[in-house]
């Protein structure tokens, strides 16, 4: 979307912007709402990266909104959260930090729901660490 | 007109923006969980970055 919206296609109007942002609006609400409902680990991540990408949209549409008032140096400043630079060290250390615990969980203990976790530190001291970093990853440091 | 949302569907589709996220809650628990975190932290934004 970033290459197509602001290599090939020119200068673009104000409404795609505005559209876009909305739509990423929508994206991060109804997927943390989702993600609120969710006890399986999986799923919830995965509703979570739905709202992920709904973040990501808002500061594209604003950057296209921006680009058409013709202010290159705002412009250039909101599409930042969406680059790869940017997203890959943002979100990608938490969910491959997060996903081993769901992997070697099942092994241990064959629950899927999350309530039914727990003492993890004492059986696997090393993912329960790498859980931590991943859990205070994805509560605050994210975009 | 008719070009941004083709490209905004077809994009959309793969990275899972909330009309078109229904593949997603399916795919990642019935993926390998190492594949499931590339899933999710690479594949997804290579929608965005298009």
């Amino acid at each position: 979307m970033t290459r197509v919206f602001f290599d090939f296609l020119g200068t673009p109007p104000n409404w795609w912007g505005v559209t876009s942002a909305y739509i990423g609006t929508i994206s991060a609400l109804l997927g943390v709402l989702y993600a609120l409902m969710e006890h399986d680990l999986k799923r919830l991540l995965a509703y979570h990266s739905i709202e992920n990408i709904g973040i990501i949209l808002m500061g594209l549409g604003a950057a296209l909104m921006f680009r058409h008032a013709n202010n290159p140096l705002l412009a250039r400043w909101p599409p930042w959260p969406s680059s790869p630079p940017c997203i890959t060290p943002s979100t990608t250390p938490f969910q491959s930090v997060a996903f081993p615990r769901r992997r070697r969980g099942p092994a241990l203990d064959p629950y899927a729901h999350m309530e039914e976790m727990g003492g993890l530190i004492k059986r696997m001291p090393k993912t329960a660490l790498f859980f931590l970093v991943g859990a205070v990853a994805i509560s605050a440091c994210r975009t | 007109m008719q070009r941004f949302w083709l490209f905004l569907f077809g994009f959309g589709v793969k990275a899972g923006i909330v009309p078109l996220h229904i593949w997603l809650p399916v795919a990642h628990p019935v993926a390998p969980s190492n594949i499931s975190a590339l899933l999710s932290g690479v594949l997804i934004k290579t929608g965005i970055t298009g």
